[in-house]
């Protein structure tokens, strides 16, 4: 008994190491790092400043719009993208002809890098050489999509474009294992297709939709290459995400002390709804 | 007796050669010194220089020179880490104006190590390319390629605007009624920043509909650090800067707010690309090179593309240059000096004071670098390849400025570039973003020690 737990201890051993050493200890680095004025330049040999960097945080007008900005996007994407996945899943859920084309081809975007996405739309959006912009001179619409009041929501579209594929996946996937029956017997009691999908086909797939918009949430929330190579944050900090906020303050203003502090005030932040969400999830996964 | 004699006569023979051989051995073996940089057009002309002093020289010097390539994105981030982290596998720091304060309190004053004049000396470069790489008075760096910026302009509209009369009434009352201002054409060398205004709204199409640009200028205004120092010129050519006397902010003047008027003013009028708030470089060089652009302030480095009729067959042949309106460019250079935790200084002092003459820098530029060296950039053979390099030489000697080069110059444009950017993207007035930054600089300078 006593060798076996000891096996059990060996198995698990190489794994505990390897996220203490990569997750245990940079986080724990990182509250260290936050009580102290550290820089690249005095790395070795930083002070103790107590929570002189979490008064400077949470004093600075900049971090509060960088959460506003990243809450925003993430409720705005996160819906979009679950409800054009769904569609798309709906629409796919049937015999098709070139189906698996049409979903290797949707899938696409989701293979390509969100710098090199970033990029690309770049290129599409320039007004002098790019498609888009063409496109939408010629339909006379006058602005650029990459300035003001548009550039707030050209981003978040560039998010829905690269990821409504990965919620699409998800929900694909889902309804294809929800078993005839239950469509069956609602269409015997005269059920029509909007409430099929409302009361039998949606709280089905409700784990999955909670799964998938957790998992977005979490990766919206943290946008970072489209964003920068796209509007690096501006033009001010109209764009500038929580994400942009801790790396402007790391390695431009150069302050890694204060970036540690902005880092922990937002995982004390997110862990109040984060561990709402999983537990929620947990409760309504069969 | 004879024996031992003679056996001792033996060991005292094998221990000298095991003294002396390997020692002869070493001082044949050169050096190998590692000196980082980052891949582009920078390190191309290096490895040429590298490759002919380790083919000619690095037996005499004992010296071999070694290149190490870190990427060029997050560049100085990674070099800053391996010199926070005191590493001696890096013997030559790769470093900028604008990180040098960063760097230099791990890096040795070159000061010791040149000569004072003449050949291996610093005198070898221009002052201001000089100025750009010293810290605190100091030289840290041999500055290897300089960054300038000039007046792109299109000869061919801009020579007809000073020849013919309709377009100069016509250019005198878009002044006239766009700006309330009486001004007539004049030659691009001599703008001022009025001028650079005026002529931006003249060649704009919705304005002047005779124009043959659909717009005048092309701005770079992405919150970007490097457009901060393209708009830096108006600042300064209009005589201000970044600090009054003593590091105190200075970003709240008259000159700062009339330098954004003239981005403001561009945009409010619509003389530039409605896309340029999120235009750096490589946008405006794409503006321009389609000849929907009468002219616009740009990197030195743009030249040698858009006057070349394969890259850009619309404007080539008809790209001029200027001085920036108002007389003063933005100079910096990137450069090399040495890790203060080098294991092999004696050698690496060697090569910085062969990279501090004619030849080498002669050579560096004729492999496609831009040394800031009048005899290289004004070689005649050279010329006729790369015609601005006379020009850069004598931009930087008659125009140049460096803001500063203290630890926190990054942190400065940064600041500068996300209030200027709302600024200059019409988001925010220009007083409260100027009102800004120099608050915001002059917290950073306080909490650094500059200030009281």
């Amino acid at each position: 008994m006593v060798q076996e737990r000891r096996l059990g201890y060996a198995f698990l051993a190489p794994l505990t190491l390897l996220l203490l050493g990569l997750a245990v200890f940079p986080g724990l680095y990182a509250y260290y790092l936050s009580a102290l004025d550290a820089s690249l330049e005095t790395f070795r040999s930083p002070r103790f400043i107590g929570l002189a960097n979490y008064v400077r945080v949470l004093t600075d007008r900049e971090f509060y719009g960088a959460i506003g900005f990243s809450v925003r996007y993430t409720l705005i994407v996160v819906t979009l993208e679950l409800v054009l996945g769904l569609a798309l899943a709906i629409a796919l859920n049937r015999e098709l002809r070139g189906k698996r084309v049409l979903i290797s081809l949707l899938l696409l975007p989701l293979m390509v890098s969100p710098a090199l996405l970033g990029i690309m739309f770049r290129l599409t959006l320039n007004e002098f050489i790019g498609t888009v912009s063409y496109y939408l001179r010629a339909a006379g619409f006058p602005g650029n999509l990459l300035a003001p009041p548009y550039v707030p929501y050209t981003l978040m579209t560039v998010d829905v474009v690269q990821w409504t594929p990965f919620t699409f996946l998800i929900l694909y996937a889902g309804l294809r294992s929800i078993p005839d029956e239950p469509v069956e017997a609602a269409i015997v009691d005269g059920a029509g297709g909007w409430q099929i999908l409302r009361f039998v086909v949606l709280p089905l797939l409700r784990p999955l939709l909670l799964t998938a918009a957790f998992l977005r949430g979490i990766d919206a929330f943290k946008t970072f290459d489209t964003i920068q190579i796209l509007t690096a944050g501006g033009p001010g900090s109209l764009t500038t995400t929580a994400s942009i906020y801790v790396y402007k303050t790391a390695f431009l203003t150069g302050h890694l002390g204060r970036a540690n502090a902005a880092v922990v005030i937002l995982l004390l932040l997110l862990s109040i709804p984060m561990s709402r969400a999983i537990r929620h999830i947990l409760r309504s996964t069969p | 007796m004879r024996e031992l004699k003679i056996r001792g006569f033996l060991a005292l023979s094998v221990a000298l050669t095991l003294l002396i051989v390997p020692a002869q051995v070493a001082s044949q073996t050169p050096a190998t010194i590692r000196m980082v940089y980052w891949p582009g057009p920078e390190s191309d002309a290096m490895r040429k220089v590298v490759d002919w002093y380790n083919a000619n020289r690095s037996a005499a010097d004992g010296v071999k020179v070694e290149m190490v390539l870190f990427s060029r994105e997050g560049f100085f981030d990674k070099e800053a880490t391996v010199l926070a982290a005191r590493s001696p596998e890096v013997d030559m720091v790769f470093t900028a104006s604008y990180i040098l304060g960063r760097h230099a309190p791990h890096m040795d004053s070159l000061e010791k190590v040149v000569a004072a004049s003449g050949e291996g000396s610093l005198q070898v470069f221009l002052p201001s390319a000089r100025d750009s790489l010293s810290f605190q008075g100091r030289p840290y760096a041999v500055p290897m390629d300089v960054s300038n910026h000039f007046l792109y302009y299109r000869s061919d509209y801009l020579n007809r605007l000073l020849t013919d009369s309709a377009w100069q009434r016509r250019y005198s009352e878009v002044a006239q009624r766009e700006l309330g201002k009486a001004l007539s054409p004049k030659k691009p060398e001599d703008w001022s920043p009025d001028d650079f205004v005026a002529a931006a709204l003249f060649f704009t199409k919705t304005i002047n509909p005779d124009s043959p640009t659909a717009f005048g200028t092309v701005l770079q205004a992405k919150n970007l650090i490097y457009n901060v120092m393209i708009w830096d010129n108006f600042l300064y050519g209009l005589g201000g800067s970044w600090f009054r006397s003593g590091f105190q902010p200075a970003l709240n003047t008259p000159q700062a707010q009339k330098a954004l008027d003239v981005y403001v003013t561009i945009m409010q009028k619509k003389a530039t690309p409605a896309g340029s708030t999120s235009y750096e470089y490589g946008e405006a060089n794409e503006a321009f090179r389609t000849g929907k652009v009468a002219f616009m302030v740009q990197w030195s480095a743009a030249f040698h593309e858009l006057d070349d009729k394969t890259k850009s067959p619309m404007v080539a042949g008809n790209v001029k240059l200027a001085p920036v309106p108002g007389k003063k460019t933005h100079v910096h250079a990137l450069g090399v000096g040495i890790s203060a935790y080098s294991n092999t200084k004696p050698a690496v002092q060697k090569w910085v004071r062969f990279l501090a003459t004619t030849q080498a820098m002669r050579m560096y530029a004729d492999a496609g670098g831009i040394p800031p060296v009048r005899a290289a950039l004004a070689n005649p053979a050279l010329a006729k390849q790369r015609p601005e390099f006379p020009l850069i030489a004598e931009h930087v000697e008659k125009y140049g400025y460096v803001e500063t080069t203290i630890a926190e110059t990054v942190p400065i444009l940064e600041i500068l570039a996300k209030h200027l950017s709302a600024a200059w993207a019409l988001q925010v007035a220009p007083k409260i973003a100027l009102d800004q930054a120099n608050g915001e600089i002059t917290q950073l300078l306080k909490e650094k020690g500059y200030l009281k």
